[in-house]
């Protein structure tokens, strides 16, 4: 018996926290779409028994009718695979769900109450529950006890620790009810949590926080015996890099050191860099970056580097003048409110600006 | 601090170039490209080195790359310099592998480097130990360089500036109005959320658009969920119509092949029994056909005949029965009148219906003229007749009494009473005399009542006499039975009429009838005849075998008409197949298990009608709503779009109202600090350039005063007014533009001795103005160094002119081409 497991797809997703400019964002959910559509040929090039899929497959709010068709084609398209879906918090059972209103494809079953569903001619079991609302604080159903001469398969998407909203269950616990194989979604890391329990993540980087591969998980059962593999799916991988710069780095530097960081990713993966250190008052780190932001496939960049100033320094030199008494004024606000420390930072700016002005000519 | 020797070791175009200084006016003169821009660097390099201020890290200025020496030689130089009566000896070298900064003592050779501070960003001592500013304060205050605005307007705008900066800044070199400026100017261009035109107000008015386009795709996209779950129920509905569909022609299928089978089973009948029509049809005729149909004919003609005969022979049996039944009746309708005629019987009748008739009528007469209340009438006016007459007698009988006893009694009451009683008869009498005419009256009519009402009465009696004799003639017991008698024998006597009539008539059928049997009989033996004679003339032995012979022939046509019906319908059977089809379609009945039927599917066949009409509207819906669906998806752009770019506008919109907030707040900080710093230094300030233009104009001019609109004025001493300094003579403002200067500098600056430095700052001077200005700078030169670098002569003669002690340097007799700054970029160590 073979089976795929596949999870945390988040079709339509809205790439809110990651800011990415329109154009990628679509095209981002695009590649959704199609390693989505990779895992079900997949399905079928590798005559895969069962797809597991524990949840989170599309985005309930953004997902439209045609988004649903898209799906539901998809599933139709592998009618020897039985599919098992068991929705989760983003693509839940609650009212009008698309889940309630769709003909689903006869190879399609969806979880709701937690059941067993015996397929005799693989003398496989699969158990799952769907999610009817957007939060679990605790597990919502008992685990029955399981018919040994069987293979046990369970599909859910929860997160297994102790406290949680999102259906939490102890690893100790889920281990012990002893499923052959536990496809779990949720955690969009793929991982391990023992040797027959997986999450397999999400197909496909959603932000900035998931980085490295991403995939699914295939499995075959000879007898009783599990082989795992992990295959990895990603065609784009998301990046966060802290580029510490100096100030007496100039542009060239800067950019080498950008250069270097990305590697030859730059024009195929979705990238965020964050500068932070000291930068040279006339480095101007958008005019970097405009200038080679044509050679990243998807760039956004935070300059978080802190001006050139020594303030201590300032401070001691002028004490007596608007100067030193301005920056008393608002060092210690400054320091716990980010308003403060700009007003801090743009009025020592504006004041140093005729002594400086001469100066940064010169520098 | 004086300083006293600069030896710039290697210095820009200078190599072990010295140049002594002393207390003092120094007037250092040099033409163009001479060194002297280089000199005053070098003095500034040595003390606060080429380092950008106030950064974190040692970031070099230009200038350090500018006077590196050109041929490689070591960039460094030695100052020497006395404070406090002590002269020290600073050496510094620039270059940046080798930096360092050494102080020792100029006289004993000490090594003084310890006592100077360190710098933690540069990573190195402070050489400025003894100047104790910094090189933005030095080049802001001590350091004057060429003027900007030579001309009078441009210089009164420059001291209302230094005016109000330092006023409100305590500094140097830091323009408030410049500060508030820029920070103004970085509000303006975040605008705000009601002015479109700024950043912040397109990304305002964006983020508007876009929560009307979210609401938009948000009803759109509900929209089509509801359409989607239309289309869902109509698809359930669509499977059920093409289930019902399905088993329909399923049924219709069944029903063919069972109409086939039917048509198959007949078929095979038909043929089977044309074969036996075959073997009729193909065997041998005894007679002709011609003969056959005379016999036919003659034997149908006969069997009509023979039919009508018998008919004939029972009609006149049933006349013969009627007649007989009539004569009985008759008989016996004679019998029951024999006792009295019947004429009698009729004219009795007659009288007894006129008697009962009159009587009626006279009964109905009576009833009508009856009045009872004559005789009333006529009674009541006899009484009242008879009681007038007796009561008005005795009246008139009282009064004669009365009046007769009043005579001899002559009593009063018996006149009264005789009086009375004669009016009481006299009245009485007269009413008597009145209903006397009443009662003939009523007499006459009575009279005539009596008459008629008697004559009606007798006339009844008569009629009631006759009624009695001729029931006592039929010895009836009543009128009624009598009635009742009489009519009967008047029917039997219409009975005896009707039945002679009948009999008559029967009569005459009965000829009839006898004429019409001896013509069918005629006929019978005339068609018998000519059987006998067909029969004969063919040869048959018999009328019966004859008979048979006949029968064979018409089976043979019938059995040929038989067999064409059969065929007929054994191609309509086909409708057009093969045999052989409609066996396999029959076969495969069979194999279904269906059994034979004829029956139509014309309910079926409009069941699938329906059937089709139904999916082709449920299909039309859902394409149409699919249309729908497809249609509003386009009109709206994606939710996780839409939403993608109001997280995105917020973002922008949140980072610049925290970028306004936090130049608003500065712009705050900076104007509260700046009225402090003015509440606390300005009259200071104001006293100090009041003492000292004063002092310069030997106290025609005695104090400043700046109002609120940095409006600069002198009090005139001599007019005892205000005098704004734009109409001071050129003169004049120029010395009060050094007063300022030199105020900034000692009120700023606690060290008063740091010498000052003029860099071709009088370059435009006129002689006048030229010296006036060193007047004053020789004034000063008495309590601090100053050092004045020139182009021109101009100082050196007007110096000279007024026999002022100074110290001249003249760098043209050594002057060497200098190199050009190779590169003006950022300087990196």
């Amino acid at each position: 018996m073979k089976f795929i497991h596949a999870a945390d797809f988040h079709l339509c997703s809205g790439f809110i926290t990651t800011a990415l400019k329109s154009e990628i964002a679509n095209a981002h959910r695009e590649q959704l779409w199609d390693t989505f559509h990779n895992i079900i040929s997949t399905c079928e090039k590798e005559n895969a028994d069962i797809l597991l899929l524990p949840g989170d497959i599309f985005e309930a709010a953004y997902a439209r009718v045609s988004d649903i068709k898209r799906i539901i084609d998809a599933l139709s398209s592998i009618p020897s695979t039985r599919v098992f879906i068991a929705p989760g918090d983003a693509d839940s059972l609650i009212g009008e769900s698309y889940y309630n209103i769709v003909q689903l494809p006869q190879n399609t079953h969806i979880f709701r109450q937690y059941e067993e569903v015996y397929i005799p001619e693989l003398n496989t079991s699969v158990h799952g529950f769907g999610w009817e609302k957007n939060r679990y604080a605790e597990l919502p159903f008992s685990f029955r006890p399981l018919d040994k001469d069987r293979i046990n398969l369970l599909c859910l998407h929860c997160d297994l620790t102790n406290s949680s909203d999102y259906l939490p269950i102890s690893e100790e616990m889920l281990a012990s009810i002893g499923f052959d194989y536990a496809a779990l979604g949720h955690v969009h890391k793929a991982t391990q949590v023992k040797n027959n329990i997986f999450y397999s993540g999400s197909p496909e980087p959603l932000n900035f926080g998931e980085e490295g591969r991403h995939g699914y998980v295939t499995g075959v059962f000879e007898e009783k015996k599990l082989s795992l593999s992990f295959m990895v799916s990603n065609r784009r991988e998301f990046a966060t890099l802290q580029l510490k710069i100096t100030s007496d780095m100039n542009e060239e530097l800067i950019k080498s050191q950008v250069r270097q960081a990305c590697g030859d990713g730059m024009p195929k993966h979705v990238y965020r860099l964050v500068f932070t250190g000291i930068k040279h008052p006339l480095i101007d780190i958008t005019e970097i970056m405009d200038d080679f932001m044509d050679d990243f496939y998807s760039v956004d960049y935070y300059d978080r580097t802190v001006p050139d100033y020594d303030i201590k320094k300032i401070y001691q030199d002028n004490k007596d003048n608007i100067i030193g008494k301005f920056i008393y004024s608002l060092t210690q606000d400054a320091t716990k409110d980010p308003i403060a420390y700009k007003a801090l930072l743009s009025g020592l700016e504006a004041l140093l600006y005729r002594q400086e002005g001469s100066l940064k000519e010169n520098v | 601090m004086i300083i006293n020797e600069l030896y710039l070791i290697a210095f820009g175009k200078f190599i072990n170039k010295k140049v002594s200084l002393k207390p003092g006016l120094n007037l250092i003169y040099g033409g163009n490209e001479s060194g002297k821009t280089t000199m005053h660097k070098f003095i500034e390099g040595m003390f606060f080195g080429f380092f950008k201020p106030y950064s974190k890290n040692k970031l070099y200025t230009l200038d350090y790359a500018k006077f590196t020496p050109w041929n490689g030689q070591d960039y460094k130089g030695v100052i020497v310099y006395e404070k406090n009566n002590r002269r020290y000896r600073l050496e510094r070298s620039f270059s940046k592998n080798n930096e360092s900064i050494k102080l020792y003592d100029d006289v004993s050779g000490a090594d003084l480097s310890d006592m100077l501070d360190f710098d933690f960003s540069y990573k190195m001592p402070k050489a400025n130990k003894h100047i104790p500013i910094n090189n933005v304060l030095f080049k802001n205050t001590v350091s004057i360089g060429q003027l900007s605005n030579i001309t009078d307007k441009g210089l009164v705008k420059e001291i209302s500036d230094l005016f109000a900066d330092t006023s409100g800044t305590h500094s140097s070199g830091v323009s408030l109005k410049a500060a508030i400026e820029q920070l103004q100017s970085k509000i303006a261009i975040i605008g705000s959320h009601s002015s479109p035109k700024t950043v912040l107000g397109k990304d305002a008015l964006r983020l508007s658009e876009l929560e009307e386009e979210r609401v938009a795709a948000e009803e759109a996209h509900e929209e089509n969920k509801q359409r989607y779950i239309e289309i869902s129920r109509l698809e359930n509905e669509l499977r059920s119509s093409q289930q019902q569909k399905g088993e329909a022609s399923e049924l219709k299928e069944k029903l063919r092949l069972s109409q086939m089978l039917s048509r198959h089973e007949k078929y095979m009948a038909l043929q089977s029994e044309n074969e036996g029509l075959d073997e009729a049809i193909n065997s041998h005729a005894e007679i002709s056909e011609e003969a056959a149909n005379e016999f036919d004919k003659a034997n149908i003609q006969l069997e009509i005949a023979t039919k009508q005969h018998s008919e004939l022979l029972s009609q006149r049996t049933e006349i013969e029965r009627a007649v007989s039944v009539y004569e009985t009746q008759l008989e016996q309708a004679n019998a029951s009148v024999t006792n009295s005629s019947i004429d009698g019987m009729l004219e009795d009748k007659a009288i007894l219906d006129n008697s009962l008739r009159k009587i009626e009528a006279l009964t109905a007469e009576k009833n009508a003229n009856e009045d009872t209340t004559i005789e009333s009438r006529y009674e009541k006016i006899r009484k009242q007749q008879k009681l007038f007459s007796f009561s008005g007698t005795i009246a008139s009988i009282i009064a004669v009494f009365a009046i007769i006893l009043f005579f001899p009694l002559e009593h009063t009451y018996l006149l009264y009473a005789g009086i009375i009683s004669a009016i009481a008869g006299i009245s009485l009498l007269g009413m008597w005399a009145v209903s006397n005419r009443r009662r003939n009256k009523i007499e006459d009519e009575f009279e005539k009542y009596d008459t008629v009402m008697s004559r009606t009465m007798n006339m009844l009696l008569m009629c009631e006499l006759d009624i009695e004799q001729i029931r006592s003639k039929y010895g009836t017991k009543s009128v009624k039975e009598l009635v009742d008698y009489l009519t009967g024998s008047q029917d039997i006597n219409s009975r005896i009429t009707e039945m002679e009539t009948q009999i008559s008539v029967s009569m005459g059928s009965l000829n009839d009838i006898n004429e019409r049997i001896i013509s069918v009989t005629e006929e019978i033996d005339e068609l018998t005849a000519r059987i006998s004679q067909i029969v004969s003339h063919a040869g048959a032995p018999s009328i019966e075998s004859f008979k048979y012979a006949v029968m064979s022939i018409k089976e043979k046509a019938v059995a040929k008409a038989r067999l064409e019906s059969n065929l007929k319908n054994m191609e309509n059977l086909l409708a057009g197949m093969p045999v052989k089809a409609l066996q396999q379609e029959a076969a495969k009945a069979l194999e279904y298990g269906i059994e034979p039927s004829s029956s139509e599917a014309v309910s079926l066949d409009i069941a699938l009608e329906q059937n089709s009409d139904e999916i082709l509207r449920i299909s039309g819906e859902i394409a149409a709503l699919r249309a729908n669906i497809a249609q509003t998806e386009s009109s709206v752009r994606q939710l996780n779009e839409i939403v993608e770019e109001i997280v995105k506008t917020k973002s922008r919109i949140g980072e610049f109202e925290a970028d306004l907030k936090s130049y608003t707040l500065a712009i705050e900080k900076i104007e509260l600090l700046s009225k402090d710093i003015q509440h606390t230094f300005a009259d200071a300030f104001n006293e100090y350039v009041s003492n000292m233009i004063s002092e310069i104009t030997k106290g025609k001019y005695t104090r400043v005063q700046v109002n609120d609109n940095m409006q600069i004025k002198v009090e005139d001493q001599e007019l005892g007014q205000l005098i704004d300094i734009s109409s001071l003579s050129g003169g004049t403002i120029d010395q009060l533009y050094f007063c300022v200067r030199f105020a900034i500098m000692d009120l700023i600056i606690k060290d008063k001795t740091i010498p000052v430095f003029l860099d071709d700052c009088m370059l435009q001077y006129d002689d006048q103005r030229l010296s006036n200005i060193l007047n004053l700078l020789y004034e000063k030169s008495k309590d601090r160094q100053i050092i004045i670098f020139t182009c021109r002569k101009a100082e050196k003669l007007a110096l000279d002119e007024k026999n002022y002690y100074y110290n001249f340097v003249n760098l043209s007799k050594t002057a060497q081409p200098r190199r050009q700054a190779e590169s003006n970029l950022i300087s990196i160590n």
